[in-house]
Protein backbone atom coordinates (compact mmCIF):
# COMPACT_ATOMS: atom_id res chain seq x y z
CA UNK A 1 0.00 0.00 0.00
CA UNK A 2 2.89 2.36 0.77
CA UNK A 3 5.30 3.18 -2.00
CA UNK A 4 8.80 2.94 -0.41
CA UNK A 5 10.16 5.67 -2.68
CA UNK A 6 7.93 8.10 -0.77
CA UNK A 7 10.40 7.94 2.09
CA UNK A 8 12.72 10.12 -0.04
CA UNK A 9 10.37 13.00 0.62
CA UNK A 10 11.26 12.71 4.30
CA UNK A 11 15.00 12.73 3.57
CA UNK A 12 15.56 16.10 5.32
CA UNK A 13 13.95 14.99 8.56
CA UNK A 14 15.71 11.62 8.52
CA UNK A 15 19.05 13.28 7.84
CA UNK A 16 18.59 15.78 10.65
CA UNK A 17 17.58 13.07 13.12
CA UNK A 18 20.67 11.02 12.23
CA UNK A 19 22.90 14.10 12.57
CA UNK A 20 21.38 14.79 16.00
CA UNK A 21 22.02 11.21 17.13
CA UNK A 22 25.63 11.26 15.92
CA UNK A 23 26.22 14.55 17.71
CA UNK A 24 24.71 13.07 20.87
CA UNK A 25 27.01 10.06 20.72
CA UNK A 26 30.08 12.18 19.92
CA UNK A 27 29.20 14.50 22.79
CA UNK A 28 28.97 11.65 25.29
CA UNK A 29 32.18 9.76 24.50
CA UNK A 30 35.06 10.61 26.80
CA UNK A 31 35.38 14.35 27.31
CA UNK A 32 32.91 15.05 24.55
CA UNK A 33 33.20 17.64 21.81
CA UNK A 34 34.07 21.26 22.31
CA UNK A 35 31.72 24.11 21.64
CA UNK A 36 33.03 25.37 18.31
CA UNK A 37 33.22 22.05 16.47
CA UNK A 38 29.82 21.03 17.84
CA UNK A 39 28.25 24.30 16.73
CA UNK A 40 29.89 23.98 13.31
CA UNK A 41 28.54 20.44 12.87
CA UNK A 42 25.07 21.57 13.94
CA UNK A 43 25.12 24.51 11.52
CA UNK A 44 26.38 22.38 8.63
CA UNK A 45 23.66 19.78 9.27
CA UNK A 46 21.04 22.52 9.24
CA UNK A 47 22.35 23.87 5.93
CA UNK A 48 22.43 20.38 4.43
CA UNK A 49 18.89 19.79 5.68
CA UNK A 50 17.74 23.00 4.05
CA UNK A 51 19.22 21.84 0.74
CA UNK A 52 17.54 18.47 1.18
CA UNK A 53 14.22 20.20 1.85
CA UNK A 54 14.54 22.04 -1.46
CA UNK A 55 15.55 18.82 -3.22
CA UNK A 56 12.66 16.83 -1.75
CA UNK A 57 10.21 19.56 -2.67
CA UNK A 58 11.50 19.58 -6.23
CA UNK A 59 11.19 15.82 -6.35
CA UNK A 60 7.65 15.42 -5.14
CA UNK A 61 6.24 18.54 -3.61
CA UNK A 62 2.45 18.63 -3.93
CA UNK A 63 -0.60 19.01 -1.77
CA UNK A 64 -1.19 15.24 -1.93
CA UNK A 65 -0.57 13.41 1.34
CA UNK A 66 1.94 10.56 1.20
CA UNK A 67 3.01 7.59 3.37
CA UNK A 68 -0.57 6.45 3.95
CA UNK A 69 -1.70 10.02 4.44
CA UNK A 70 0.66 10.72 7.31
CA UNK A 71 2.58 13.63 5.79
CA UNK A 72 2.26 16.27 3.13
CA UNK A 73 4.91 18.37 1.43
CA UNK A 74 3.17 21.42 0.05
CA UNK A 75 4.47 24.96 -0.48
CA UNK A 76 3.19 25.93 2.98
CA UNK A 77 5.36 23.22 4.54
CA UNK A 78 8.30 24.28 2.37
CA UNK A 79 8.11 27.92 3.46
CA UNK A 80 7.83 27.03 7.14
CA UNK A 81 10.54 24.36 7.03
CA UNK A 82 13.07 26.78 5.58
CA UNK A 83 12.03 29.45 8.07
CA UNK A 84 12.38 26.98 10.97
CA UNK A 85 15.83 25.93 9.79
CA UNK A 86 16.94 29.56 9.60
CA UNK A 87 15.61 30.25 13.10
CA UNK A 88 17.33 27.14 14.45
CA UNK A 89 20.59 28.10 12.75
CA UNK A 90 20.49 31.58 14.30
CA UNK A 91 19.79 29.97 17.69
CA UNK A 92 22.92 27.85 17.28
CA UNK A 93 25.05 30.92 16.55
CA UNK A 94 23.92 32.75 19.69
CA UNK A 95 24.35 29.75 22.01
CA UNK A 96 28.14 29.45 22.19
CA UNK A 97 28.95 31.96 24.89
CA UNK A 98 26.58 30.43 27.43
CA UNK A 99 27.90 26.93 27.04
CA UNK A 100 31.51 28.04 27.34
CA UNK A 101 30.97 30.17 30.43
CA UNK A 102 28.63 27.80 32.20
CA UNK A 103 30.86 24.78 31.64
CA UNK A 104 28.00 22.67 30.28
CA UNK A 105 28.49 20.01 27.65
CA UNK A 106 27.87 21.45 24.19
CA UNK A 107 27.40 18.19 22.26
CA UNK A 108 24.18 17.27 24.02
CA UNK A 109 22.89 20.83 23.85
CA UNK A 110 23.22 21.07 20.09
CA UNK A 111 21.87 17.58 19.57
CA UNK A 112 18.75 18.49 21.57
CA UNK A 113 18.34 21.62 19.44
CA UNK A 114 18.57 19.45 16.32
CA UNK A 115 16.07 16.93 17.74
CA UNK A 116 13.64 19.75 18.47
CA UNK A 117 14.17 21.04 14.93
CA UNK A 118 13.47 17.55 13.55
CA UNK A 119 10.19 17.51 15.46
CA UNK A 120 9.30 20.93 14.05
CA UNK A 121 10.01 19.88 10.47
CA UNK A 122 7.75 16.86 10.94
CA UNK A 123 5.09 19.05 12.54
CA UNK A 124 4.69 21.39 9.59
CA UNK A 125 4.49 18.38 7.27
CA UNK A 126 2.11 16.36 9.45
CA UNK A 127 -1.20 15.53 7.83
CA UNK A 128 -2.61 13.15 10.41
CA UNK A 129 -3.44 14.09 13.99
CA UNK A 130 -1.24 11.14 14.98
CA UNK A 131 1.89 12.33 13.16
CA UNK A 132 1.28 15.93 14.21
CA UNK A 133 0.94 14.97 17.87
CA UNK A 134 4.03 12.78 17.94
CA UNK A 135 6.23 15.37 16.27
CA UNK A 136 4.83 17.98 18.64
CA UNK A 137 5.92 15.76 21.54
CA UNK A 138 9.39 15.35 20.03
CA UNK A 139 9.75 19.11 19.97
CA UNK A 140 8.23 19.53 23.44
CA UNK A 141 10.30 16.84 25.18
CA UNK A 142 13.52 18.29 23.73
CA UNK A 143 12.44 21.78 24.82
CA UNK A 144 11.75 20.66 28.41
CA UNK A 145 15.30 19.39 28.71
CA UNK A 146 16.74 22.47 27.01
CA UNK A 147 14.87 24.77 29.41
CA UNK A 148 16.56 22.96 32.29
CA UNK A 149 19.94 22.70 30.64
CA UNK A 150 21.68 24.73 33.35
CA UNK A 151 21.11 21.94 35.80
CA UNK A 152 23.05 23.58 38.63
CA UNK A 153 20.97 26.77 38.45
CA UNK A 154 17.79 26.69 40.51
CA UNK A 155 15.95 29.04 38.16
CA UNK A 156 16.64 26.83 35.20
CA UNK A 157 15.42 23.75 37.15
CA UNK A 158 12.29 25.57 38.10
CA UNK A 159 11.62 26.69 34.54
CA UNK A 160 12.05 23.17 33.19
CA UNK A 161 9.76 21.63 35.81
CA UNK A 162 7.02 24.20 35.29
CA UNK A 163 7.31 23.84 31.54
CA UNK A 164 7.19 20.06 31.81
CA UNK A 165 4.17 19.88 34.11
CA UNK A 166 2.09 22.39 32.19
CA UNK A 167 3.27 21.05 28.84
CA UNK A 168 2.36 17.48 29.73
CA UNK A 169 -1.00 18.65 31.05
CA UNK A 170 -1.73 20.48 27.82
CA UNK A 171 -0.70 17.56 25.68
CA UNK A 172 -3.08 15.36 27.70
CA UNK A 173 -5.89 17.82 26.99
CA UNK A 174 -4.96 17.97 23.30
CA UNK A 175 -4.87 14.20 23.10
CA UNK A 176 -8.26 13.83 24.74
CA UNK A 177 -9.60 16.21 22.10
CA UNK A 178 -8.05 14.04 19.39
CA UNK A 179 -9.62 10.91 20.90
CA UNK A 180 -13.09 12.49 20.95
CA UNK A 181 -12.79 13.64 17.34
CA UNK A 182 -11.59 10.16 16.44
CA UNK A 183 -14.61 8.74 18.24
CA UNK A 184 -16.97 11.00 16.33
CA UNK A 185 -15.46 10.45 12.88
CA UNK A 186 -13.47 7.22 13.04
CA UNK A 187 -10.34 8.75 11.52
CA UNK A 188 -7.33 10.86 12.45
CA UNK A 189 -6.39 11.73 8.87
CA UNK A 190 -6.78 15.47 8.41
CA UNK A 191 -8.47 15.35 5.00
CA UNK A 192 -10.92 12.56 5.86
CA UNK A 193 -11.63 14.13 9.23
CA UNK A 194 -12.68 17.34 7.50
CA UNK A 195 -14.99 15.50 5.11
CA UNK A 196 -16.67 13.41 7.82
CA UNK A 197 -16.99 16.34 10.19
CA UNK A 198 -18.69 18.23 7.35
CA UNK A 199 -21.25 15.42 7.01
CA UNK A 200 -21.81 15.14 10.75
CA UNK A 201 -22.21 18.88 11.22
CA UNK A 202 -24.66 19.20 8.34
CA UNK A 203 -26.83 16.37 9.70
CA UNK A 204 -26.41 17.56 13.28
CA UNK A 205 -25.11 14.24 14.64
CA UNK A 206 -22.83 13.89 17.68
CA UNK A 207 -22.89 17.62 18.51
CA UNK A 208 -21.49 17.29 22.05
CA UNK A 209 -18.67 14.94 21.12
CA UNK A 210 -17.54 17.22 18.29
CA UNK A 211 -17.87 20.43 20.29
CA UNK A 212 -15.91 19.15 23.31
CA UNK A 213 -13.39 17.42 21.06
CA UNK A 214 -12.40 20.38 18.93
CA UNK A 215 -12.46 22.72 21.91
CA UNK A 216 -10.00 20.56 23.87
CA UNK A 217 -7.83 20.18 20.78
CA UNK A 218 -7.81 23.93 20.23
CA UNK A 219 -7.03 24.64 23.90
CA UNK A 220 -4.00 22.37 23.67
CA UNK A 221 -2.83 24.28 20.60
CA UNK A 222 -3.43 27.73 22.12
CA UNK A 223 -1.33 26.57 25.03
CA UNK A 224 1.54 25.70 22.71
CA UNK A 225 1.50 29.09 20.97
CA UNK A 226 1.41 30.78 24.40
CA UNK A 227 -1.86 32.63 23.92
CA UNK A 228 -3.70 33.97 26.97
CA UNK A 229 -5.50 32.64 29.01
CA UNK A 230 -3.36 29.54 28.41
CA UNK A 231 -0.06 31.35 28.86
CA UNK A 232 0.74 30.79 32.55
CA UNK A 233 3.90 28.84 31.76
CA UNK A 234 5.39 31.46 29.44
CA UNK A 235 6.84 34.15 31.74
CA UNK A 236 8.54 31.76 34.16
CA UNK A 237 9.92 29.49 31.45
CA UNK A 238 11.21 32.39 29.37
CA UNK A 239 12.95 33.96 32.36
CA UNK A 240 14.36 30.78 33.87
CA UNK A 241 15.55 29.02 30.74
CA UNK A 242 19.02 29.80 29.36
CA UNK A 243 18.53 32.83 27.11
CA UNK A 244 19.44 31.11 23.80
CA UNK A 245 16.81 28.49 24.65
CA UNK A 246 14.32 31.26 25.39
CA UNK A 247 15.07 32.72 21.97
CA UNK A 248 14.52 29.30 20.43
CA UNK A 249 11.18 28.82 22.22
CA UNK A 250 10.01 32.30 21.27
CA UNK A 251 10.92 31.93 17.60
CA UNK A 252 11.17 28.42 16.18
CA UNK A 253 8.88 26.69 18.66
CA UNK A 254 6.24 29.36 18.22
CA UNK A 255 6.40 29.19 14.43
CA UNK A 256 5.97 25.40 14.41
CA UNK A 257 3.08 25.59 16.88
CA UNK A 258 1.31 28.21 14.77
CA UNK A 259 1.93 26.05 11.71
CA UNK A 260 0.01 23.11 13.16
CA UNK A 261 -2.66 25.35 14.67
CA UNK A 262 -3.37 26.75 11.20
CA UNK A 263 -3.13 23.35 9.52
CA UNK A 264 -5.62 21.79 11.94
CA UNK A 265 -8.08 24.68 12.02
CA UNK A 266 -8.02 25.25 8.26
CA UNK A 267 -7.75 21.73 6.90
CA UNK A 268 -9.25 19.49 9.60
CA UNK A 269 -11.97 21.69 11.08
CA UNK A 270 -13.33 23.80 8.20
CA UNK A 271 -16.83 22.59 9.07
CA UNK A 272 -16.58 24.39 12.43
CA UNK A 273 -15.17 27.61 10.98
CA UNK A 274 -17.69 29.96 12.58
CA UNK A 275 -17.10 28.43 16.03
CA UNK A 276 -13.32 28.55 15.98
CA UNK A 277 -13.26 32.02 14.49
CA UNK A 278 -15.18 33.31 17.48
CA UNK A 279 -13.08 31.48 20.07
CA UNK A 280 -9.87 32.52 18.33
CA UNK A 281 -11.04 36.14 18.30
CA UNK A 282 -11.62 36.00 22.06
CA UNK A 283 -8.26 34.35 22.70
CA UNK A 284 -6.52 36.88 20.43
CA UNK A 285 -8.05 39.84 22.26
CA UNK A 286 -7.28 38.45 25.73
CA UNK A 287 -3.69 37.73 24.64
CA UNK A 288 -3.14 41.20 23.20
CA UNK A 289 -4.64 42.97 26.20
CA UNK A 290 -3.13 40.82 28.94
CA UNK A 291 0.27 40.40 27.29
CA UNK A 292 0.76 44.11 26.72
CA UNK A 293 -0.66 45.26 30.06
CA UNK A 294 1.42 42.78 32.05
CA UNK A 295 4.53 43.73 30.11
CA UNK A 296 4.05 47.31 31.31
CA UNK A 297 4.73 46.34 34.91
CA UNK A 298 7.95 44.38 34.40
CA UNK A 299 11.45 45.50 35.26
CA UNK A 300 13.19 42.40 33.92
CA UNK A 301 13.80 42.60 30.18
CA UNK A 302 13.45 38.85 29.60
CA UNK A 303 10.15 38.81 31.44
CA UNK A 304 8.96 41.83 29.47
CA UNK A 305 9.84 40.03 26.24
CA UNK A 306 7.93 36.96 27.48
CA UNK A 307 4.74 39.00 28.02
CA UNK A 308 5.34 40.75 24.72
CA UNK A 309 5.50 37.35 23.03
CA UNK A 310 2.07 36.55 24.50
CA UNK A 311 0.82 39.79 23.00
CA UNK A 312 2.37 38.94 19.66
CA UNK A 313 0.70 35.52 19.72
CA UNK A 314 -2.51 37.53 19.91
CA UNK A 315 -1.58 39.62 16.87
CA UNK A 316 -0.75 36.52 14.85
CA UNK A 317 -4.06 34.92 15.87
CA UNK A 318 -5.82 37.88 14.25
CA UNK A 319 -4.55 36.66 10.90
CA UNK A 320 -5.60 33.10 11.71
CA UNK A 321 -9.15 33.96 12.64
CA UNK A 322 -9.74 35.85 9.38
CA UNK A 323 -9.56 32.49 7.57
CA UNK A 324 -8.86 34.45 4.37
CA UNK A 325 -5.98 34.50 1.93
CA UNK A 326 -4.87 37.92 3.14
CA UNK A 327 -4.91 36.73 6.73
CA UNK A 328 -2.89 33.62 6.00
CA UNK A 329 -0.08 35.28 4.08
CA UNK A 330 0.01 38.07 6.62
CA UNK A 331 0.56 35.41 9.29
CA UNK A 332 3.41 33.85 7.32
CA UNK A 333 4.97 37.27 6.78
CA UNK A 334 4.65 38.11 10.45
CA UNK A 335 6.07 34.78 11.60
CA UNK A 336 9.20 35.38 9.54
CA UNK A 337 9.63 39.00 10.63
CA UNK A 338 8.93 38.11 14.26
CA UNK A 339 11.49 35.29 14.22
CA UNK A 340 14.28 37.66 13.18
CA UNK A 341 13.15 40.38 15.59
CA UNK A 342 12.97 38.10 18.65
CA UNK A 343 16.19 36.27 17.89
CA UNK A 344 17.94 39.61 17.54
CA UNK A 345 16.41 41.03 20.72
CA UNK A 346 17.32 37.97 22.77
CA UNK A 347 20.79 37.96 21.20
CA UNK A 348 21.30 41.48 22.55
CA UNK A 349 20.04 40.36 25.97
CA UNK A 350 22.57 37.52 25.89
CA UNK A 351 25.47 39.92 25.35
CA UNK A 352 24.47 42.14 28.25
CA UNK A 353 23.78 39.24 30.59
CA UNK A 354 26.32 38.13 33.08
CA UNK A 355 26.67 34.98 35.09
CA UNK A 356 23.68 33.88 37.16
CA UNK A 357 21.02 35.93 35.48
CA UNK A 358 22.45 39.37 36.30
CA UNK A 359 22.19 42.20 33.81
CA UNK A 360 18.60 41.56 32.84
CA UNK A 361 16.87 44.58 34.33
CA UNK A 362 15.96 47.79 32.52
CA UNK A 363 18.51 49.79 34.49
CA UNK A 364 21.30 47.56 33.23
CA UNK A 365 20.69 49.11 29.81
CA UNK A 366 21.41 52.65 31.05
CA UNK A 367 23.91 54.52 28.93
CA UNK A 368 24.36 51.68 26.50
CA UNK A 369 24.43 54.06 23.53
CA UNK A 370 27.69 55.52 24.84
CA UNK A 371 29.24 52.25 25.81
CA UNK A 372 28.34 50.24 22.72
CA UNK A 373 26.66 52.15 19.88
CA UNK A 374 26.26 48.97 17.82
CA UNK A 375 24.29 47.10 20.50
CA UNK A 376 22.16 50.10 21.34
CA UNK A 377 21.34 50.74 17.69
CA UNK A 378 20.34 47.15 17.01
CA UNK A 379 18.24 46.96 20.19
CA UNK A 380 16.57 50.19 19.04
CA UNK A 381 15.71 48.54 15.71
CA UNK A 382 14.19 45.51 17.46
CA UNK A 383 12.15 47.58 19.90
CA UNK A 384 10.86 49.81 17.09
CA UNK A 385 9.94 46.67 15.12
CA UNK A 386 8.17 45.04 18.07
CA UNK A 387 6.11 48.18 18.57
CA UNK A 388 5.24 48.15 14.89
CA UNK A 389 6.68 51.46 13.71
CA UNK A 390 8.03 51.91 10.16
CA UNK A 391 10.48 51.42 8.54
CA UNK A 392 10.71 47.91 9.99
CA UNK A 393 9.29 44.49 9.21
CA UNK A 394 7.24 44.73 12.39
CA UNK A 395 5.23 47.61 10.94
CA UNK A 396 4.27 45.83 7.73
CA UNK A 397 3.57 42.60 9.64
CA UNK A 398 1.05 44.32 11.87
CA UNK A 399 -0.30 46.44 9.05
CA UNK A 400 -1.08 43.39 6.88
CA UNK A 401 -2.66 41.55 9.83
CA UNK A 402 -4.92 44.45 10.77
CA UNK A 403 -5.79 45.10 7.13
CA UNK A 404 -6.79 41.46 6.68
CA UNK A 405 -8.96 41.66 9.81
CA UNK A 406 -10.73 44.79 8.57
CA UNK A 407 -11.29 43.23 5.17
CA UNK A 408 -12.74 40.07 6.73
CA UNK A 409 -15.06 42.13 8.89
CA UNK A 410 -13.34 41.69 12.26
CA UNK A 411 -12.97 45.39 12.84
CA UNK A 412 -13.26 45.25 16.63
CA UNK A 413 -10.39 42.77 16.84
CA UNK A 414 -8.23 45.02 14.67
CA UNK A 415 -9.16 47.94 16.91
CA UNK A 416 -7.97 46.06 20.01
CA UNK A 417 -4.76 45.31 18.13
CA UNK A 418 -4.10 48.95 17.29
CA UNK A 419 -4.86 50.14 20.82
CA UNK A 420 -2.64 47.53 22.49
CA UNK A 421 0.16 48.38 20.04
CA UNK A 422 -0.06 51.93 21.28
CA UNK A 423 0.24 50.69 24.88
CA UNK A 424 3.25 48.60 23.95
CA UNK A 425 5.11 51.75 22.96
CA UNK A 426 5.65 52.52 26.66
CA UNK A 427 7.52 49.40 27.68
CA UNK A 428 9.49 48.93 24.47
CA UNK A 429 10.64 52.53 24.57
CA UNK A 430 11.45 52.19 28.25
CA UNK A 431 14.54 50.34 27.08
CA UNK A 432 15.30 52.93 24.41
CA UNK A 433 15.07 55.72 26.98
CA UNK A 434 17.47 53.84 29.25
CA UNK A 435 19.93 53.25 26.43
CA UNK A 436 19.99 56.74 24.95
CA UNK A 437 18.89 59.19 27.63
CA UNK A 438 19.92 57.78 31.02
CA UNK A 439 23.55 58.18 32.01
CA UNK A 440 25.30 55.17 33.47
CA UNK A 441 27.85 55.03 36.24
CA UNK A 442 30.13 52.86 34.18
CA UNK A 443 31.16 54.67 31.01
CA UNK A 444 33.94 52.38 29.80
CA UNK A 445 33.23 51.15 26.26
CA UNK A 446 32.10 47.54 26.14
CA UNK A 447 34.39 45.11 24.31
CA UNK A 448 32.99 43.97 20.96
CA UNK A 449 30.97 40.77 21.39
CA UNK A 450 32.08 37.49 19.85
CA UNK A 451 31.90 37.33 16.05
CA UNK A 452 29.07 34.75 15.94
CA UNK A 453 26.82 36.70 18.28
CA UNK A 454 27.57 40.08 16.73
CA UNK A 455 27.00 38.90 13.19
CA UNK A 456 23.73 37.19 14.16
CA UNK A 457 22.43 40.38 15.73
CA UNK A 458 23.58 42.38 12.70
CA UNK A 459 21.83 39.95 10.33
CA UNK A 460 18.60 40.11 12.35
CA UNK A 461 18.70 43.92 12.45
CA UNK A 462 19.40 44.17 8.71
CA UNK A 463 16.61 41.75 7.81
CA UNK A 464 14.19 43.60 10.11
CA UNK A 465 14.94 46.91 8.41
CA UNK A 466 14.98 45.40 4.90
CA UNK A 467 11.53 43.89 5.44
CA UNK A 468 10.35 47.37 6.34
CA UNK A 469 11.85 48.94 3.22
CA UNK A 470 11.05 46.27 0.61
CA UNK A 471 8.35 43.91 1.93
CA UNK A 472 7.27 43.00 -1.62
CA UNK A 473 9.37 39.91 -2.33
CA UNK A 474 8.48 38.24 0.97
CA UNK A 475 4.81 39.02 0.45
CA UNK A 476 4.98 37.32 -2.94
CA UNK A 477 6.73 34.33 -1.36
CA UNK A 478 4.12 34.08 1.40
CA UNK A 479 1.31 34.38 -1.14
CA UNK A 480 2.74 31.36 -2.97
CA UNK A 481 2.76 29.32 0.24
CA UNK A 482 -0.90 29.12 1.17
CA UNK A 483 -3.01 26.11 2.09
CA UNK A 484 -6.64 25.58 1.07
CA UNK A 485 -8.92 27.95 2.94
CA UNK A 486 -11.74 26.62 5.12
CA UNK B 1 -21.50 -7.97 21.12
CA UNK B 2 -21.98 -9.10 24.69
CA UNK B 3 -20.31 -7.96 27.89
CA UNK B 4 -19.79 -4.43 29.11
CA UNK B 5 -21.20 -1.83 26.69
CA UNK B 6 -18.56 0.42 25.13
CA UNK B 7 -20.21 3.57 26.43
CA UNK B 8 -19.38 2.52 29.99
CA UNK B 9 -15.71 2.59 29.08
CA UNK B 10 -16.14 6.05 27.66
CA UNK B 11 -17.77 7.27 30.85
CA UNK B 12 -15.01 5.66 32.92
CA UNK B 13 -12.39 7.30 30.75
CA UNK B 14 -14.07 10.71 31.08
CA UNK B 15 -14.18 10.24 34.86
CA UNK B 16 -10.51 9.23 35.00
CA UNK B 17 -9.57 12.21 32.86
CA UNK B 18 -11.38 14.59 35.19
CA UNK B 19 -9.80 13.00 38.27
CA UNK B 20 -6.39 13.31 36.63
CA UNK B 21 -6.95 16.94 35.66
CA UNK B 22 -8.21 17.82 39.13
CA UNK B 23 -5.20 16.11 40.70
CA UNK B 24 -2.75 17.85 38.40
CA UNK B 25 -4.23 21.25 39.21
CA UNK B 26 -4.63 20.93 42.97
CA UNK B 27 -1.80 18.75 44.27
CA UNK B 28 1.44 20.21 45.60
CA UNK B 29 3.84 17.31 45.39
CA UNK B 30 5.56 17.12 42.01
CA UNK B 31 5.39 13.35 41.78
CA UNK B 32 1.67 13.30 42.56
CA UNK B 33 1.06 15.88 39.86
CA UNK B 34 3.06 13.78 37.46
CA UNK B 35 1.01 10.68 38.37
CA UNK B 36 -2.19 12.62 37.75
CA UNK B 37 -0.96 13.60 34.30
CA UNK B 38 -0.15 9.97 33.54
CA UNK B 39 -3.68 9.12 34.62
CA UNK B 40 -4.99 11.63 32.08
CA UNK B 41 -2.92 10.09 29.29
CA UNK B 42 -4.10 6.61 30.18
CA UNK B 43 -7.72 7.69 30.31
CA UNK B 44 -7.22 8.93 26.77
CA UNK B 45 -5.90 5.52 25.81
CA UNK B 46 -8.96 3.89 27.31
CA UNK B 47 -11.28 6.14 25.37
CA UNK B 48 -9.42 5.56 22.10
CA UNK B 49 -9.56 1.79 22.57
CA UNK B 50 -13.27 1.97 23.36
CA UNK B 51 -13.90 3.99 20.21
CA UNK B 52 -11.82 1.50 18.23
CA UNK B 53 -14.05 -1.26 19.54
CA UNK B 54 -17.17 0.65 18.56
CA UNK B 55 -15.69 1.14 15.10
CA UNK B 56 -14.81 -2.53 14.66
CA UNK B 57 -18.27 -3.56 15.93
CA UNK B 58 -19.82 -1.44 13.22
CA UNK B 59 -17.66 -3.23 10.68
CA UNK B 60 -15.16 -0.49 9.92
CA UNK B 61 -11.85 -2.32 10.31
CA UNK B 62 -9.67 0.46 8.97
CA UNK B 63 -11.13 2.99 11.40
CA UNK B 64 -10.58 0.62 14.30
CA UNK B 65 -6.96 0.08 13.23
CA UNK B 66 -6.32 3.84 13.25
CA UNK B 67 -7.22 3.98 16.91
CA UNK B 68 -5.21 0.96 17.94
CA UNK B 69 -2.10 2.33 16.27
CA UNK B 70 -2.70 5.68 17.97
CA UNK B 71 -2.81 3.97 21.37
CA UNK B 72 0.53 2.25 20.82
CA UNK B 73 2.15 5.57 19.95
CA UNK B 74 0.59 7.29 22.96
CA UNK B 75 2.00 4.57 25.22
CA UNK B 76 5.49 5.06 23.78
CA UNK B 77 5.37 8.83 24.06
CA UNK B 78 4.04 8.62 27.63
CA UNK B 79 7.02 6.44 28.53
CA UNK B 80 9.43 8.96 26.99
CA UNK B 81 7.67 11.73 28.85
CA UNK B 82 8.04 9.83 32.11
CA UNK B 83 11.77 9.48 31.53
CA UNK B 84 12.22 13.21 30.90
CA UNK B 85 9.92 14.20 33.74
CA UNK B 86 11.55 12.01 36.36
CA UNK B 87 15.00 13.23 35.26
CA UNK B 88 13.84 16.81 35.79
CA UNK B 89 12.46 15.94 39.23
CA UNK B 90 15.81 14.44 40.18
CA UNK B 91 17.64 17.55 38.97
CA UNK B 92 15.36 19.74 41.09
CA UNK B 93 15.67 17.48 44.12
CA UNK B 94 19.46 17.55 43.94
CA UNK B 95 19.50 21.32 44.14
CA UNK B 96 16.86 21.91 46.77
CA UNK B 97 16.08 18.62 48.54
CA UNK B 98 12.34 18.87 47.95
CA UNK B 99 9.86 18.86 45.08
CA UNK B 100 7.03 20.85 46.59
CA UNK B 101 5.61 22.82 43.69
CA UNK B 102 4.50 25.74 45.86
CA UNK B 103 8.07 26.38 46.92
CA UNK B 104 9.21 26.69 43.31
CA UNK B 105 8.70 30.41 43.41
CA UNK B 106 11.99 32.04 42.52
CA UNK B 107 10.23 33.76 39.66
CA UNK B 108 7.07 35.60 40.56
CA UNK B 109 6.04 39.21 40.26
Amino acid sequence: MIDPTEFWLLAPEIFLAVAAMLLLVAGSIGRGVRNRPAAAVALLSLVATALLVLWAYGKGGSSEAFLAGMFVLDSYALFLKLLLLIATGLTVTISGRFLEEGGYRPGEYYSLILFAATGMLFMVSGYSLLSIWISLELMALSSYILAGYFKRERKSNEAALKYFILGALSSGVLLYGISLLYGATGTVHVGELAARLGDLVSTGEQPILIAVGWLLLAIGLYFKVAAAPFHVWTPDVYVGAPTPVTAFLASASKIASFAILIRILFEALPALKADWQLITALVACISMIWGNLAALTQDNVKRMLAYSSIGHAGYILIGVLCASEEGLWAVLFYLLAYAFITLGAFGTVIILEQREYAGETYSDYAGLARRSPFLAASMLVFMVALTGIPPTGGFFGKFYLFAAAVEAGWIWVALVGVLTSAISLFFYFGIVVQMYLKPSEDTTPRPMPAVGLASTIAICAIVTVLLGLVPGPLVELAKASLIPLP
Amino acid sequence: MTGVPATWYLLLSAALFCIGAAGALTRRNGITIFLSIELMLNSVNLSIVAYARIASASGSLLASLDGKVLVLFVLAVAAAEAAVGLALFIAVYRNRREIDINRLNLMRW
